[in-house]
């Protein structure tokens, strides 16, 4: 891994469009502004990490779980919404 | 038609499904990121649920519902999202589906309202984008509580 060193308003960039500005830094905090195109997502890793098990989760309960079961709960459906 | 095995209730069956039925996810979906192509498999007698499989794994597979149906006027930002790889369509085309969680008891059912499945029918694919909208959460409850349940809360809290 490639470390830095850099002051609040100091800025990488990594290839030639992608630029991480360092904003400043608040106790333990830091603040990172990015600039990226829009095809690049941009995510913060725990959030990507949290989809990933959550997905797995599914998948393991999706199995098991008859979706007739499921039906069956239907009446449960908020009232509100479209049916 | 197209033949896709799944052990949905446990045992292995095929399953016949219409070619517009499989959609390719590009970049798979987080967590299952080596299966690009599942089958949409929507029955009847299962609305309004769905289950998508991917067609090379019958082990797995997840429960989808349209968000719409537990979040009215589900309408997420979607900011900064590529859509690229859906391909060319106006908003207008896409669907929207989440993935559910759901527990041995399946009143207590989440689904993951924060990363929704988009889906370009036409196009036959899909990918599950992760929202930078805070309205909406990974574990969203997809049934309300019975009214029984209800108050029995509101008396737990009141005593």
């Amino acid at each position: 891994m490639l470390v830095l060193s850099r002051r609040a308003g100091e800025a990488i960039l990594i290839g030639g469009e992608i630029e991480v500005v360092i904003l400043g830094t608040d106790g333990g905090q830091v603040r990172v502004g990015i600039r990226a195109p829009r095809e690049i997502t941009v995510l913060r890793k725990e959030l990507l990490q949290q989809v990933q098990a959550e997905n797995r989760l599914a998948a393991s309960t999706g199995s098991s779980a008859g979706m007739d079961s499921l039906v069956k709960q239907s009446d449960l459906l908020p009232r509100t919404a479209v049916k | 038609m197209v033949l896709v095995q799944t052990t949905r209730f446990g045992a292995l069956e095929d399953v016949e499904v219409v070619e517009e039925a499989i959609i390719t996810f590009p970049e798979g979906i987080p967590g299952f990121e080596q299966y690009t192509e599942y089958a949409l498999i929507e029955e009847a007698r299962f609305w309004p649920y769905a289950w998508l499989q991917p067609t090379d794994e019958p082990g797995v597979g997840f429960v989808l519902m349209d968000p719409h149906l537990f979040i009215p006027g589900y309408a997420p930002d979607l900011g900064c999202q590529d859509l690229t790889t859906l391909g060319l369509a106006d908003d207008g085309a896409l669907e929207m589906r989440c993935i559910l969680v759901v527990p041995s008891d399946p009143k207590g059912a989440t689904a993951n309202a924060k990363a929704p499945l988009l889906i370009n029918r036409p196009a036959r694919r899909g990918k599950q984008v992760i929202l930078m909208d805070e309205r909406y959460a990974l574990r969203h409850p997809v049934f309300e509580p019975a009214p029984d349940e209800t108050l029995a809360v509101t008396a737990s809290c009141s005593s």
